[in-house]
């Protein structure tokens, strides 16, 4: 949907989250709990909410705000962002963020998007961690901003904004206004890598390290005890009879499922 | 810096190497079999490393580097060497013999014409020395450059070399030529830039070589080649020092090519040993096998802080000829090394063309031989320690 665009330059937030790299994760034999080996990395998400907040900047003009709540190690994250062309970084001090619900969490990036005064805010569909989705449906509803999720394709004219998503049996164009919340998934765009020029870029560019602007409702999460769910399978196992028997059984049971 | 540094690369160095390797793994690895049994330059590949920032990583940004540094320079080298050692022959010889001289002995006119565009990764530069009947003995040339005409302005070339990589690819703009410049047969060097396209500059047809075919080496022939004074390259009759200096660099980026090539190389055989069963179990099992993988695993490691060692004293603007030429003697006796023992672990399969165990192994040979012979560093040390003259 690129090309052909006008209207004025954008302020666009992107959220950022720093996750293990599920690739390095092993479970530990013993004790049955993972082991996060590895980088941390940009959930996978994030990066097509970077790109597209960085495509969608080379276009209109204007500002790419990168945001991230956590431990000190997601400065890393945003340095990644800033590498690969985000102009700024905030990053929120959340040292114990997996003890937050998303709520929590979400409160904490709202107070600092708010500030921001966006008229896009990029957010990743889910997480590669805990994949719980909430983060952004629970941002567009504290900041009262529409939310458009599984985007495949954004084009900005004016203050209209039309999005391309993703449904179950094919795709959908709807149109809303800036500003607005959207959830990137696969198939958005393909995330470039950062040119080594823009790594040495990102030390110089500002990034800005903030407390929460007011305490965390804390303590809502429990870690319960790792487990592998159990798999029950069901079925019958046509053996000991000829292939012919056995496809002429297997036809037989099909039809009576209503299948073929 | 610490009294005793922990020898770990910075975050912004693992940032480069990291969008190195994944450019490697995702736009080299899977067409370097082709280039390689093509004989293909990979010019598109080449100029995308360039526009990627790969060229300029250790030059200063006010010449259109990244002021990265040598230590990163040689960590971009060696995660290409990883993959494919034609490339990052390539980027090597472009930095340290192209654009390195040149930002040591240039004139700022100089750098600003021919450095800035290679660092940004444009262009491509060569350096043309060794000669058919001689390589490290660069006092014996026979290449020469004479005064031209009546008014005595300008040089013009003459004579042949070998050996030369860069000097004829589409981003090919300039090749620095040692010359001897001394009047009535003297042998005083010089060090001409000379920019392709010159009439009498003349690239041959690429050689046909054991390995790294999908680099470009020539023997490139001066036919009367008249340059301009401003061509001149430091201080005439000083090229025996612009060439030798140039080399201590280009060693450093030889040690980083084969701690690359053999880091590849250990990671194909440790991967093989893991699911080539024999006798009931994969043969990394067996002591034989995973006691080679251990050795290797060590020796990279050494070589690799050797190669660090001696591109973070050229960083620091400290002497480092014995250190570099240390770290290209081992690094590179332990590439031949590790491309044999991975050949060996993967048996048969290892001398068919269908992997890039065999690549590996044909790469590995010259990388004892160029930028001096592993008989010549040992001279070099050997001299260092007040050995020899």
């Amino acid at each position: 949907m690129a090309g052909g665009q006008t209207g004025r330059p954008l302020t666009i937030v992107v959220l950022v989250k720093q996750v293990p790299d599920m690739n390095a994760v092993k479970i530990d034999r013993a004790t049955g709990k993972p082991v996060l080996g590895g980088q941390s990395i940009v959930s996978s998400y994030d990066a097509y909410a970077i790109e597209e907040a960085l495509r969608l900047k080379e276009r209109h003009g204007g500002e790419v705000v990168a945001v991230a709540a956590g431990p000190p190690t997601v400065k890393d994250a945003l340095t990644r962002a800033l590498a690969l062309g985000a102009d700024r970084a905030i990053q929120i001090d959340v040292p114990g963020i997996n003890d937050l619900d998303t709520l929590a969490v979400a409160g904490l990036l709202a107070d600092q998007v708010r500030a921001l005064a966006p008229d896009l805010v990029l957010v990743g569909q889910t997480s590669d961690d805990y994949e719980t989705g909430q983060i952004g449906p629970q941002l567009a509803e504290l900041l009262d901003l529409p939310l458009v999720s599984s985007v495949m394709g954004v084009a900005v004219e004016g203050e209209r904004l039309t999005l391309r998503r993703d449904v179950e049996d094919g795709q959908q164009t709807v149109e809303t206004n800036l500003p607005a919340l959207l959830l990137a998934i696969t198939g958005l765009n393909d995330p470039r890598l950062p040119s080594l020029k823009g790594i040495m870029a990102a030390k110089r560019k500002p990034l800005e390290r903030v407390a929460p602007q007011s305490a965390p409702a804390g303590g809502r999460t429990v870690w319960g005890e790792p487990y592998v769910p159990e798999r029950g399978v069901t079925g019958t196992i046509l053996q000991d009879v000829s292939a012919a028997e056995a496809a002429k059984q297997l036809v037989a049971w099909l039809r009576e499922q209503k299948l073929i | 810096m610490t009294s005793c540094p922990s020898f770990e690369l910075s975050d912004e160095q693992l940032a480069l190497r990291d969008t190195i390797r994944e450019f490697a793994e995702g736009e080299i690895a899977p067409h370097a079999a082709e280039w390689d049994q093509t004989h293909t330059f990979p010019t598109e590949t080449i100029r995308q490393l360039g526009e990627l920032g790969a060229m300029g990583v250790g030059f200063p940004e006010a010449y259109g580097g990244l002021g990265a540094g040598a230590v990163a320079q040689a960590v971009v080298i060696e995660e290409l060497a990883r993959i494919d050692s034609s490339v990052a022959v390539t980027v090597g010889a472009n930095v340290s013999l192209g654009g390195e001289p040149i930002l040591l002995f240039g004139t700022e006119e100089q750098k600003q014409r021919w450095l800035v565009p290679l660092a940004r990764g444009e262009t491509l530069g060569a350096f043309a020395s060794t000669e058919p009947g001689g390589g490290s003995d660069v006092r014996a040339a026979t290449t020469v450059a004479r005064r031209d005409g009546e008014d005595e302005t300008g040089w013009v070339l003459d004579g042949t070399k070998a050996f030369t990589t860069n000097a004829g690819t589409d981003l090919s703009a300039f090749c620095i030529a040692t010359a001897r410049t001394g009047s009535n047969g003297g042998t005083a060097l010089s060090t001409f830039i000379v920019p392709t396209g010159t009439p009498g500059y003349e690239p041959q047809k690429p050689y046909r070589k054991l390995g790294w075919h999908a680099s470009d080496t020539r023997e490139l022939v001066f036919a009367g080649c008249r340059v301009p004074d401003d061509a001149l390259l430091g201080p005439l009759g000083k090229g025996a020092r612009v060439f030798l200096t140039g080399l201590d660099g280009g060693r450093v980026g030889v040690a980083a090519m084969s701690v690359g090539l053999a880091q590849g190389a250990l990671e194909q055989a440790t991967a093989y040993a893991q699911v080539r069963v024999a006798f009931g179990a994969p043969i990394a099992r067996q002591q034989a096998i995973h006691f080679k993988l251990a050795d290797l695993k060590t020796q990279i490691a050494a070589a690799r802080l050797l190669t660090y060692r001696s591109a973070a004293l050229k960083e620091a603007g400290k002497p480092f000829t014995e250190e570099a030429a240390a770290a290209k003697l081992f690094a590179s006796e332990l590439a031949v090394r590790a491309a044999e023992e991975n050949l060996q672990i993967h048996g048969g399969f290892g001398y068919i063309e269908e992997s890039p165990v065999p690549r590996f192994y044909r790469d590995a040979k010259v990388l004892t031989i160029g930028e001096g012979t592993s008989e010549v560093l040992r001279y070099v040390i050997a001299r260092q320690m007040g050995l020899t003259e």
